[in-house]
């Protein structure tokens, strides 16, 4: 540091020992963050495989498809295919009227939206048992004329549905909010309807942002455990989704089992990763 | 109402009344009358019987144990968020663009699968917690790295795009007033970090408060140990005791509402401190 | 179709955007909003578009009440300052839309639309340019197809904001000339919105300036220029020297320098008189009461036209003066030289 004030000391020089010391400062940042990301994500990574595999891939294979395990991944995708549609319709709606009207209480009703991403899980899943189980006088009344919702698929729904409720609104707002509504005002002019406008102006402009919502709420449908938990009620081969039944056969010590549906979950999660960083490029281009 | 009427007439855009009724109500039927039972219910209990069941002191334990770990795994992210923000987005080396894809792995991993998986590698055979002197699995310690996972993206995310859109002449005004490069770090660009740094931070310490799948099978669930509210919420449901459930769930949903507020005066702060941004 | 705006006032919040505006555009006028930014000529022009409500008056198309009719009803062109083209579509299907998007019932036929495209792009010169998209056009490129777009559904009423706003000063003058060609063959009521002049005087029939949202003057450019109505328009169009004194008996004083002032009163009063810069005489020496003493502080001599910035003995304010090179020449000027100047035409105004 002395260095820097003393006046006759060569340029180049100067130059060269800035650069050394950022060069050392550079790698050793660069050597904690790499030694990071493998001890903390690759590592873990790994070992799912790893111990997915560890009795062959005869073990592996006749674990995926034993009864039980097949029709937790039934159900899951079941969920996630009512979950996922829904959630994007309405997580589209919240974004158009976010960022193309304006009115009091924008902010209110933007942190009301992302309200479920700070509850726990857990109350996610306390909530729908309130609502509908035994102890309201709703639930009741629904029990008594045969429509379970706790306990049962309706309420893994609902409980994903809360979970999962920002995860597409969230990823459109700013991206939309960025392109403004002089396009949208342009459209009105030249005498379309609102209708029209969202399917031919605004929606070619969201699609890549849109896709990635979609992806990431699909994986946390797929992946939601908390709040499934709570309201699932454990019923193998009924309510048993894919993470539940994970947690079921850890606990049994069938850890082969375990990991070989873990690792089906896993390639989805980096299947994930990849299709997000294809669509990154894709939504920035949008931005501008 | 009489003010969304007013409102409604001077939107350029047509369909206003229609989309923003459907939203309130979708978000009504599914968030806010739903959180609000939680809040009816416990109220219902009486006030002596609520407080019973939140200051029960297996449940008081369990606070201590939850806000303890997931600060310290949200200060360790706020560490290493930065790092990662910064690594990523200054410098260039191999496997960059697998570390930046992957470091939201987290958020795509589900936690059940996190879980399992850290359990087995901090087990005393497993392939890290055998080099390890001390206990992980079972103990606080391993809570803390859950959620040191389930947490680590918030920080990088929140703080990368701010530090890709920094003005690089700022940096070099700095340099050419003759500050060395911590001193621009730390005068320059970190106070303009700050909030994004700090959102990120309580970001990551609410879903962390909150964090269920990806702990308990690390934590091993002893009472007064390593029990955490989340948990705690599950055992009581287990047991029927739908009143104590709700009580904890309560004061776990004020921490939550604490949380967001602050998070918003942290945004609030920052768009009046950077307003020309 | 004519436009007749009455009593138009807005506010933001407690900032009075437009106050009390009353106008009145004949059928196929080009009229200019001019104004400097902030002036409220923006939202005037999305008020009559529909984008915007008015607080309070009427917006009036033609004898018909508009005023709480939906933007559609309204029929109007609207071209952006940012030309808002959707990105996603071609040129072709840019100038497209307004027709495809119409009911069923009134949508012209696949090769009704095509003919009318086809003829609004030869219109503003885009034959070759159908299939592309809008990144791949220039500025000036995009600039007409908005309008060709805005004109497509045969608006009575074609708006403009800041329409040259965004493009480099040779396409600007280029796209002016083109835009009034355009008005001539298409005689649309138009309002366009700009803040610089020579482009309002340029292409409009009539001059609206706007300030603090009142209109401060309405008049065809040659009205505007050579009769402001206030020291405002006058100080806004065009340079002017400016001149703080008091009228007396028909007299305007600013320290040494006298003239005569045409408001009658006796009542002494603040006073502004305005002198362009190339209505002044240069003397060597003083002639009278009306010339100014100066020291001549910076020449610049660069074209036919030279500036001088010249400072005033007695008050020490700085004016400037434009002559022409050959009388610059003649009268052999120096820096720091002190020299008499005398306006020719004075314009006074009480306060």
């Amino acid at each position: 540091m002395e260095s820097t004030v003393q006046p006759n000391l060569p340029r180049q020089a100067f130059a060269a020992r800035h650069s050394l010391k950022e060069n050392v400062v550079r790698w050793s940042l660069i050597t904690v963050v790499l030694l990071f990301f493998f001890g903390f994500l690759i590592i873990p990574l790994v070992s799912i495989f790893f111990e997915a595999f560890k009795q062959g891939v005869s073990v592996y294979l006749s674990s995926i498809v034993e009864a039980d395990a097949l029709s937790a991944i039934r159900l899951t995708l079941f969920v996630t295919l009512i979950v996922v549609p829904i959630n994007a319709v309405f997580g589209i709606l919240f974004a158009w009227v976010i960022t193309k009207y304006s009115f009091r209480g924008k902010n209110l009703l933007i942190t009301l939206i992302d309200l479920p991403f700070s509850v726990s899980p857990v109350i996610g899943g306390l909530i729908f048992i309130l609502l509908f189980g035994q102890h309201s006088s709703l639930g009741r009344w629904l029990i008594s004329h045969n429509i379970n919702i706790v306990f049962n698929v309706p309420g893994i729904v609902l409980a994903t549905l809360f979970v999962t409720f920002p995860f597409i609104s969230r990823e459109l707002i700013p991206l939309m909010q960025s392109q403004g509504t002089v396009s949208e005002e342009a459209s009105i002019l030249l005498g379309a309807s609102a209708w029209q406008t969202f399917i031919h102006v605004t929606l070619p402009n969201i699609k890549w942002a849109l896709f990635y919502g979609i992806i990431l709420c699909n994986a946390r449908a797929i992946g939601e455990f908390g709040a499934v938990s709570v309201v699932s009620g454990h019923i193998r081969g009924m309510t048993n989704t894919m993470p539940l039944q994970i947690e079921n056969l850890y606990n049994e010590y069938q850890f082969v089992a375990a990991f070989a549906i873990a690792s089906i979950m896993s390639l989805l999660a980096i299947l994930t990763m990849v299709i997000k960083v294809v669509l990154e490029n894709f939504i920035k281009k949008q931005t501008r | 109402m009489t003010r969304i009427q007013h409102s409604k007439k001077k939107q350029s855009i047509p369909g206003f009344g229609l989309t923003m009724g459907l939203s309130t109500l979708y978000l009504s039927l599914l968030v806010l009358i739903p959180l609000s039972l939680v809040f009816i219910y416990s109220a219902r209990l009486g006030w002596t019987a609520f407080w019973n069941d939140v200051t029960d002191p297996r449940v008081i334990a369990s606070y201590k144990l939850s806000f303890l770990t997931a600060f310290s795994a949200a200060l360790v992210n706020l560490v290493f968020g930065l790092l990662f923000a910064w690594v990523l987005s200054r410098y260039t080396f191999p496997l960059k663009r697998i570390v930046d894809g992957l470091v939201d792995l987290p958020f795509a991993l589900p936690t059940a699968v996190a879980g399992i998986t850290l359990t087995t590698l901090y087990s005393e055979k497993g392939w890290i917690g055998k080099w390890l002197p001390f206990d992980v699995s079972f103990t606080p310690i391993g809570i803390t790295l859950a959620l040191i996972f389930v947490g680590l993206p918030f920080v990088v995310r929140m703080v990368q795009p701010v530090l890709q859109n920094f003005e690089h002449e700022v940096e070099e005004a700095s340099a050419s007033l003759g500050a060395t490069s911590f001193q621009t770090f730390r005068r320059v660009i970190f106070p303009q970090l700050l909030p994004a740094a700090l959102s990120g931070f309580s970001l990551a310490f609410a879903r962390s408060l909150g964090e269920y799948g990806s702990v308990v099978f690390i934590a091993g669930n002893m009472p007064f140990k390593t029990e955490i509210a989340p948990l705690m919420i599950m055992t009581k449901l287990e047991q029927f005791d739908y009143p104590a459930a709700t009580a904890i769930a309560v004061v776990m949903l004020v921490i939550s509402f604490a949380l967001i507020l602050l998070i918003n005066l942290i945004q609030w702060w920052s768009r009046i401190r950077y307003a020309s941004h | 179709m004519s436009i007749e705006i009455n009593h138009v006032s807005k506010a933001f919040d407690s900032f009075q955007i437009l106050n009390d505006i009353n106008l009145t555009i004949p059928t196929g006028e080009l009229v200019a909003l001019l104004g400097p930014s902030g002036s409220g000529k923006t939202s005037l022009l999305r008020i009559v578009a529909g984008l915007e409500q008015p607080d309070n008056g009427q917006i009036v198309f033609h004898g018909q009440d508009l005023t709480n009719a939906h933007i559609k009803e309204r029929q109007v062109g609207f071209v952006f300052q940012h030309y808002a083209l959707f990105q996603n579509m071609t040129v072709f299907n840019n100038i497209a839309y307004g027709l495809r998007v119409r009911p069923r019932k009134i949508r012209p036929s696949r090769a009704e639309i095509k003919a009318k495209v086809d003829k609004l792009l030869r219109l503003v010169r885009l034959e070759p340019f159908g299939k592309r998209y809008p990144s791949q056009l220039s500025g000036g490129q995009r600039q007409r197809v908005a309008l060709a777009r805005a004109l497509a559904i045969e608006p009575k009423i074609l708006l403009l904001d800041e329409p040259f706003g965004a493009l480099d000063a040779k396409v600007r003058k280029e796209l002016r000339y083109w835009l009034r060609e355009l008005h001539e063959s298409v005689k649309v009521t138009s309002i366009f919105v700009t803040h610089d002049q020579e482009e309002a005087f340029e292409v409009a029939d009539r001059v609206v300036i706007i300030q603090n949202g009142k209109i401060e003057q309405v008049g065809t450019p040659e009205q505007v220029y050579n009769h402001p109505a206030n020291p405002f328009v006058y100080d806004f169009i065009g340079s002017a020297n400016k001149f703080e004194g008091k009228i007396i008996n028909g007299t305007f004083i600013d320290g040494s320098f006298e003239t005569e002032a045409p408001i009658d009163s006796n009542i002494e009063s603040a006073g502004l008189g305005f002198v362009r810069p190339y209505h002044f005489v240069i003397e060597k020496d003083r002639s009278g009461k009306y010339s100014i003493p100066v020291q001549i502080k910076h020449i610049h001599a660069v074209g036919p036209t030279v500036h001088l910035e010249v400072e005033r003995s007695d008050s020490h304010n700085v004016l400037n003066i434009e002559i022409n090179w050959e009388e610059f020449s003649l009268l052999n000027l120096k820096k720091d030289q002190t020299i008499h100047i005398k306006p020719k035409k004075v314009q006074i105004f009480a306060v």
